[in-house]
């Protein structure tokens, strides 16, 4: 059975659900939607499972040209950037340097349209940022237990503890 | 609907519990310089190469900045202490119904030209303040 999420109109992502579940929740055509196999959020109109739904519901008048197609929300998905900026300058600088040029393309690409576009670097933004987080933390709970774990520290691990700058 | 089940709203827990871990950590920062204990993080990318990353010295500057003493708290860390407002809006950005109340505030402050200053900003720092020992 595959698993299908959906972006609801916070664009938090919905799921899983199988797809009588999915049928079920509220989607129109510029819903998100993503199930295992696809490589990208797609526009639940071009999922073909769920292309019957639509059928009979007039598709969105065509929009001048130029101007962006109407979002699923007018708000978009968290840049991550204060989180970002975080982890760079107490965790781990260059994840969090990772994080802050994923976080540009969030509300840049929301802007002109790139709704999936934007949910991907949201997302990217927020991987590096917990990653970079997992890595300080970890680094500090090794500092704090190698302060009590004599053998360890005896064989000289980690070794970065035995610099000057840690027994202030 | 559920949302006000129990009275309050969702993220209530967190912002409690969020009040709660913040004054500690305030009062711990106030009441210790960050020298005095090993219990203080220390940076790692210090610990191995010897040259400073972008916060070292945040702690630092968040006791003497809590203590009032402004000049050694940008001693320490200028930079943080002069970019802590944006951060704190920043911050601010994250609290349910923010996000949508200010579109305009939120697109000068997290948008591409934000983020790619940001980068900017944090990088030269990272490489003046190693050349010129701030």
């Amino acid at each position: 059975m595959k698993n299908y999420y959906y972006a609801d109109q916070h664009n938090i992502q919905q799921g899983p659900f199988d797809l009588e579940e999915l049928r079920t929740k509220p989607i129109n055509r510029n819903t998100l939607v993503w199930h295992s196999g696809l490589s990208q959020w797609t526009l639940a109109s071009q999922v073909k499972e769920l292309s019957d739904l639509f059928e009979h519901i007039p598709p969105t008048l065509n929009v001048p040209a130029g101007t962006p197609s109407t979002p699923t929300s007018s708000l978009p998905p968290r840049t991550w950037l204060i989180e970002a900026i975080l982890v760079t300058i107490c965790c781990c600088t260059p994840l969090g340097i990772v994080g802050i040029v994923y976080a540009a393309g969030v509300e840049s690409k929301w802007r002109r349209g790139m709704y999936a576009e934007a949910l991907q670097a949201s997302a990217e933004a927020g991987r590096w940022v917990k990653i970079g987080f997992g890595i300080g933390i970890c680094i500090y709970l090794i500092g704090i237990l190698s302060m009590f774990v004599f053998p360890l520290s005896s064989l000289g691990f980690p070794f970065f503890m035995h610099h000057p700058f840690w027994h202030v | 609907m559920s949302k006000f089940a129990s009275g309050l709203p969702r993220f209530a827990g967190w912002l409690i519990l969020g009040v709660i871990l913040g004054g500690i950590g305030l009062i711990i920062y106030r009441s210790y310089p960050p020298e005095s204990s090993s219990l203080f993080p220390r940076c790692s990318f210090y610990a191995l190469t010897g040259w400073k990353c972008p916060g070292c010295g945040s702690q630092r500057m968040l006791h003497h900045l809590l203590n009032g003493n402004f000049a050694d708290a940008f001693r320490s860390n200028a930079l943080i202490l002069i970019s802590l407002p944006y951060l704190l809006v920043l911050g601010s950005m994250n609290i349910p119904g923010v996000r949508e109340r200010f579109p305009r505030l939120r697109q000068a402050i997290s948008g591409r030209i934000a983020c790619l200053t940001v980068f900017t900003v944090i990088v030269l720092w990272w490489i003046l303040r190693n050349i010129f020992s701030w």
